[in-house]
């Protein structure tokens, strides 16, 4: 080794490893903040379902749209952070927020992860009127 | 005026026979360092795809438990979401009507050598209608 080379190898081997720890806080933090958003819409999609279910005539629940979303996102860890549930409206808006446990990019990327889900009712012809349709028309 | 000679008294310095092997001596601690590192994200890796995978197999599990009372078929749906990986499936509570319908999977990650027990939860509303 030449006499400018001295220690070029050891401070490769040191920004080697520090490069290695970098990547690993980043597979962490990123892997943090992909499970945050996917459990998020997740709880945003079941809180909207369960909103907009406040509607259905065979709903036995006194709850709310915004109850029951509420409800919802608790029970998944979240919170609901929004809700455009208004009474009668076959559509709802549902946004909740879910903590994120990530070591170093909260710093940047904060620490909660939201998510909008929107659900709709839509009447289902049932099958036995539609049987008896069926068999008037014929008649 | 004479330059002192190298090694003598007034200029110390260390001959290249008492610095021979240090430079692989440290070369053999960071080396093997720097591979644990990268077998530490490797394992990260497999483990942040798994417990994406076992989240998402819950929520499918919970949407599904949410509008049929038939515990099988929501088992069913969350073993396809997982492509055939063992886990254990626990749907509660049993009875649906009117209710929360939680399903938490438990899966072993295996990255090489390494095993971590990967767990997720997923919820949803009962859906009117349904009902044990």
């Amino acid at each position: 080794m030449k006499a400018g080379e001295d220690g070029s190898a050891l401070a490769l081997s040191w920004a080697g490893l520090a490069l290695a720890v970098v990547a690993l806080v980043l597979v962490v933090d990123l892997a943090a903040y992909q499970a945050a958003a996917l459990r998020a819409q997740g709880v945003a999609d079941a809180a909207a379902l369960a909103a907009v279910a406040a509607g259905h005539p065979r709903t036995t629940d006194a709850a709310d749209g915004p109850g029951r979303a509420a409800r919802v996102a608790r029970a998944g860890g979240a919170d609901l952070v929004a809700c455009r549930c208004d009474r009668g409206a076959r559509t709802v808006e549902v946004t909740v927020a879910v903590p994120v446990r990530a070591v170093a990019l909260t710093r940047f990327a904060g620490r909660v992860v939201r998510a909008t889900a929107e659900a709709r009712l839509v009447p289902t012809p049932q099958p036995s009127s539609a049987a008896q349709r069926t068999v008037s028309d014929a008649g | 005026m004479s330059r002192p000679a190298a090694g003598s008294a007034a200029a110390p310095a260390r001959s290249p026979r008492v610095e021979a092997g240090s430079l692989s001596l440290e070369l053999a601690l960071t080396v093997p360092a720097l591979f644990l590192l990268l077998l530490l994200v490797l394992h990260g890796a497999v483990y942040a795809r798994d417990a994406l995978l076992v989240q998402a197999a819950a929520q499918r599990g919970a949407r599904v438990a949410a509008t049929t009372a038939d515990d099988p078929e929501v088992i069913a749906a969350v073993r396809d979401a997982l492509d055939g990986r063992l886990a254990t499936i626990d749907v509660t509570p049993r009875r649906r009507e009117g209710a929360l319908v939680r399903v938490t999977v438990t899966m072993r990650s295996r990255a090489g050598r390494g095993t971590a027990t990967v767990t997720a939860r997923a919820v949803a509303a009962v859906e009117p209608g349904v009902a044990r």
